[in-house]
């Protein structure tokens, strides 16, 4: 029986993701070494802000610290991975154009930040969801303690909303910093509504009261109501990389 | 506010990964198993599969209509049940699930056995005798025998112990965890499904959550000793791999007088040390075997006083451990006394005078063996009675005469020892039949508190407590007032035990001294004490030095929660707080009393009054160690094997003699952390809904991606683009 | 290897070479001689070492049929009477069952 939620959950939470990967980056060796990368990259973020979080010994306890830095760690190395990755891809078009004409697929600046997205996201959602993967495949499930038993399932919801945020934010953050001048209205909005998104919706998390489970209602609804809001403006800054070209 | 403190994150998941664990589990740990075990043909006990995991819906039976209700379904198509009852329907419920165990809902079956958790039980609730009706008859004298069959000594046996179960059993005693599962799992979570129940039919809604539990160890070993012993042989890999051990630990005796002697006529009063209950390691033990080790350790006490003065005979005190599987114990003893193997001892006197000693069955005269004494605890009961073999009795001259001199003295020291009623009545179970069936026809008597049947109820099951036997103390008694507090059994235990002792003394005596003195009774009364009320009593304390009192509290806590004493056999050698207890009591109270107030410095084998001690009267003296009110303990206690001669080449993966030996071994098991749990079973509604969640979002992801990519162009390119515009 | 590249006297020998080979208990060699050489020595046209391949094929194929017949009336067997088969069985065991007979 828990392995039905088992599985519910898995492809929940990872269905969307093993999609966009099996068709938009399997088929380009150099998309999939910029995702395995870019999840190396927040590998590394996480491990600074754990280390951070356990010298701090008085605050250990307080969460909200925990999660507002780690936060920021994020996003720090998203922005040191795009410098990064600038750096690098004169060198990955070079190889790119070595590919025969046939396999070659697209391959810009629009495409990296997706990627690269793509892989905060998924390490991330793996991060979260798989010690909760885990516990699902033993015969019981939360509720001893008076816990809510969907649990599980917003787990897996939330996760997904994660991931799919993780790849949002980082084509904000990319192609905002490449069309926008710098110390520009604009740029600086963009990033700030990177970073205040994720400390928000982090943050929603910490309301989740799991005896009440009206508290999950919220929590899901808003969390992706600010998906919605970040994959629009997603969409609006792809379209004005090729007006700003044209334009300018 | 508030909700910072119930709380889910993301960081939390990422970095405290055990919260999930906490908040699913609710472990079980002061719980105590059935294990699997072997004899040379057969396996019984508890275990499970490797590859099936036992789990179930916790159902709990605390009175008729429950019990009445669990019988209904128990033959319905329902899912898996996990029965925790109270004892008073443990029996019926193993015989439900017995009856057709193929079919049967019951995964497990949990014993509550606090008493203080139950109120208003009589004694028939609770007659729970783990043993078979005839104890250990397939190794007794009459097992071939045809004029005497197996003899039901034990009238209240369930012969549980003999059974072979496929499902686990435990026992649970820890009142906080009773509650748990009783109180907090299935009455909050299942009672209200379950009395929705009608005779007609019974389901579970998909959205009612259910309180389930998992147990059980996956043994090892499976079929028989034989096929165990044979497979732990083979080594077809490198790691060898151990599928059983065999059942054993070690036999004590010791010399009660100045020397070890094979001149002298030896007499051997002996009790046994163990007990078994369906549950390993749980033996409350309190009628077999503390009973009879509390007379015996009073005795000897009085006659090691006596010391000096028995120079006409050798009294050997023997426990015989593995008695309760078929007298491995004793039948190790006998074997060894009658192929000559007893383990040579070392004696040194002094310096450099070095003796070996070995010995033999030649002068082994007489067993006194003190059996059940604990009904004498209640008003009716005040006699022991006579036991002997009524087929040697008739056939053997000599034994004739030795049981007819016992018995002539036990009867002129006390009115309330008498011979059996019936003179063709068998010996119960007893250390002797190994020594008869080994052909050491010697005069051997036992002394027990029943004529024609076991008193107590309670014989070899978890029950067979002090409350059981009478034996209270008043609630208002400090430590102090309770050492000194004389319960009715010890009162007349005094009398008895006095009387054997003094018939001991005057076996043999060419003179016709009597004793002075009787057995002392605030010595019965503090080993009353703590042996049935304080396992930590100070008294204990007393007999033991610092790092000995150490090592006793930790055997304590490793074999049993909450102080309770083990008295299990055990299997490689390993150390059972019981056993090793009684050791250490054997030690104290056959000390050489000559010794006794030597010095610190002084107490020990280098010191010089001591060599000198030994040279003067010719005696060794093996062990000293100095406790605390100042007093030197010298003694000299030997260990022998107790493991059945039938694994005398275990090593070689072979069996010998097993229609001679009982071949008992334990089964090897794969640790784990936690037996028991309890949890919530996920309600199959969310489950449904998470799976078809899950899967319509897997299709619909793949269906969109794979519009998305093409039509990639159309979303994202401005109308006004051109095609192919490569970007930066 | 690339038979392509190989003519068709040394196709032969090859062939014959892992037909030899699999008398030394080696049932495998047959299978992948039978399978690898099939199209050569029938659905090609004549050439002359065909009947001879022919043959060591056809024998390849036969040889690997009763191996297989042998190993699963042996696994029947062994699977329905090792725990009959007490001590004797025992010794034939590499993985002595845990728990179980």
């Amino acid at each position: 029986m828990a392995l039905i939620e088992f599985f519910g959950c898995l492809f929940l939470a990872f269905g969307p993701p093993t999609a966009m990967f099996a068709i938009t980056i399997a088929k380009d060796p150099i998309r999939v070494i910029i995702l395995m990368t870019s999840s190396f990259f927040w590998l590394i973020s996480l491990l600074i802000s754990a280390l951070v979080w356990f010298a701090l010994v008085p605050l250990r306890n307080k969460l909200l610290f925990a999660l507002v830095f780690s936060v920021f760690t994020q996003e720090v190395f998203r922005y040191l991975f795009y410098l990064f990755i600038k750096k690098a891809q004169k060198g990955l078009e070079k190889v790119q154009k070595n590919i025969h004409h046939k396999d070659r697929t697209d391959f810009d600046g629009r495409v990296i930040s997706y990627v690269s997205g793509l892989g905060f996201g998924i390490i991330s959602g793996a991060f979260s969801l798989v010690n909760v993967l885990g516990d699902m495949t033993g015969p019981g499930t939360v509720g001893i303690y008076g816990d809510s038993q969907y649990f599980f399932l917003v787990s897996a919801m939330l996760s997904l909303c994660f991931i799919l945020l993780h790849t949002c934010w980082s084509i904000i953050m990319y192609l905002s910093l490449t069309i926008y001048p710098k110390k520009s209205v604009k740029l600086w909005s963009c990033l700030f509504l990177v970073v205040f998104s994720h400390l928000f919706v982090s943050c929603l998390s910490l309301a989740n009261d799991s005896k009440r489970e009206k508290s999950y209602v919220y929590t899901v609804l808003l969390s992706y109501i600010v998906l919605i809001l970040n994959v629009v403006v997603s969409v609006v800054i792809v379209r004005k990389t090729y007006k700003q070209k044209l334009g300018a | 506010m508030n909700t910072f403190f119930f709380f889910l994150s993301v960081l939390v998941r990422t970095i405290i990964s055990d919260l999930n664990k906490e908040r699913t589990y609710v472990n079980l740990l002061n719980t105590i198993p059935c294990i699997r075990r072997f004899n040379s043909s057969h396996q019984i006990g508890c275990g499970k599969l490797d590859y099936s995991s036992y789990e179930g819906i916790v159902y709990s039976v605390r009175d008729k209509a429950e019990f009445g209700r669990l019988e209904k379904l128990n033959k319905l198509d329902i899912p898996d049940l996990v029965v925790v009852t109270l004892p008073s329907y443990f029996a019926k419920i193993v015989q439900l699930h017995q009856h057709d165990s193929g079919n049967s809902r019951i995964q497990g079956i949990v014993l509550v056995s606090n008493l203080d958790y139950i109120s208003n039980l009589t004694e028939s609730d609770l007659n729970l005798s783990d043993d078979s009706t005839s104890p250990n008859s397939k190794f007794s004298l009459y097992s071939t025998n045809k004029t005497y069959g197996p003899s039901e000594w034990n009238p209240s046996g369930t012969n549980f112990m003999f059974q072979n179960f496929n499902i686990p059993f435990y026992t649970i005693y820890d009142l906080n965890e009773i509650e748990k599962v009783i109180d907090e799992c299935y009455d909050k979570f299942n009672q209200h499904i379950f009395d929705k129940y009608t005779s007609n039919s019974f389901s579970i809604k998909s959205s009612e959550s259910l309180c389930g539990m998992q147990l059980g160890l996956r043994m090892t070993g499976a079929v028989s000793s034989t096929v165990c012993t044979r497979r732990s042989n083979i080594m077809h890999t490198l790691e060898s791999s151990s599928f059983c051990d065999p059942l054993g630990g070690s036999n004590y005796f010791t010399f009660l007088s100045q020397r070890p002697s094979n001149d002298l006529p030896i007499t051997i009063l002996s009790a046994r040390l163990d007990a078994f209950s369906l549950y390993e390691y749980f033996t409350p033990a309190a009628n077999e075997p503390i009973s009879s080790l509390i007379g015996l350790f009073g005795i000897t006490e009085l006659l090691a006083k006596q010391r000096s003065q028995m120079n006409y005979s050798s009294i050997l005190v023997v426990l015989f451990d593995n008695e309760a599987f078929d007298y491995g114990g004793s039948s190790r003893f006998a074997s060894d006394l009658v192929r000559e193997k007893f383990p040579e001892i070392k004696l040194s006197f002094g310096q450099d005078q070095e003796e070996s000693f070995v010995l033999k069955k030649n002068n082994i005269t007489s067993i006194i063996e003190l059996g059940q004494l604990g009904a004498i605890g209640f008003e009716q009961n005040e006699n022991l009675y006579i036991h002997r073999d009524p087929i040697s009795y008739a056939k053997e001259p000599n034994v004739a005469k030795t049981i007819k001199q016992l018995t002539d003295k036990l009867t002129k020291y006390s009115s309330n020892i008498k011979p059996i009623e019936n003179i063709n009545q068998q010996l119960p179970t007893s250390s002797i039949h190994s020594f008869l069936r080994n052909n050491i026809l010697i005069g051997g008597i036992s002394l027990a508190d029943f004529n024609k049947e076991f008193n107590s109820k309670f014989y070899h099951g978890v029950f067979d407590t002090p409350e059981n036997m009478n034996v209270t103390f008043p609630d208002d008694l400090s430590e102090d007032e309770a050492v000194n507090f004389t319960t009715k059994f010890a009162e007349k235990l005094q009398g008895l035990t006095t009387s054997i002792a003094q018939t001991i003394f005057s076996l043999h005596n060419p003179t016709q001294t009597e004793l002075s003195e009787q057995v002392s009774l605030s010595t019965l009364n503090r080993l009353v004490y703590c042996f049935y009320k304080n396992t930590t009593c100070k008294y204990f304390q007393d007999m033991m030095t610092t790092s000995q009192w150490k090592s006793y509290l930790t055997l304590l806590e490793a074999n049993l929660p909450k102080g309770k004493l083990s008295f299990y056999t055990g299997v490689d050698d390993n150390p059972i707080s019981g056993k090793w207890l009684s050791s250490m009591l054997l030690r104290y109270f056959s000390r050489n009393l000559d010794l006794e107030s030597l010095s610190e410095d002084d107490c020990s084998k280098d010191s010089e009054k001591v060599r000198k001690y030994e040279r003067e009267n010719h005696i060794s003296i093996r062990n000293f160690y100095y406790v605390k009110n100042s007093t030197c303990v010298a003694s000299s206690i030997f260990l022998t094997s107790s493991v059945s001669p039938a694994f005398d080449q275990f090593e070689k993966g072979v069996l010998v003699e097993t229609d001679k030996f009982p071949a008992w071994t334990e089964s090897s098991w794969n640790g784990v952390d936690v037996q028991m749990k309890i949890f919530m079973f996920t309600r199959p509604s969310i489950a449904g809904l998470t799976l078809s969640l899950g899967i319509v979002t897997l299709v619909l992801a793949f269906v969109l991606t794979f519009l998305a990519d093409k039509f990639a162009h159309r979303i994202f390119y401005p109308k006004d683009a051109e095609q192919n515009e490569i970007f930066d | 290897m690339n038979l392509n590249k190989v003519n068709d006297k040394e196709k032969l020998e090859i062939c014959r070479k892992y037909y030899l080979a699999g008398f030394a208990f080696l049932p495998f060699l047959w299978l992948v001689n039978f399978f690898w050489f099939y199209k050569h020595a029938f659905k090609r046209n004549e050439f002359p070492e065909q009947t001879q391949m022919k043959t060591y094929i056809i024998r390849s194929g036969i040889g690997c049929l009763v191996w297989l017949i042998i190993l699963v009336i042996w696994n029947v067997l062994f699977q329905t009477f090792r725990v009959d088969w007490d001590s004797v069985g025992d010794h034939l065991t590499f993985i002595l069952p845990s728990g179980r007979p």
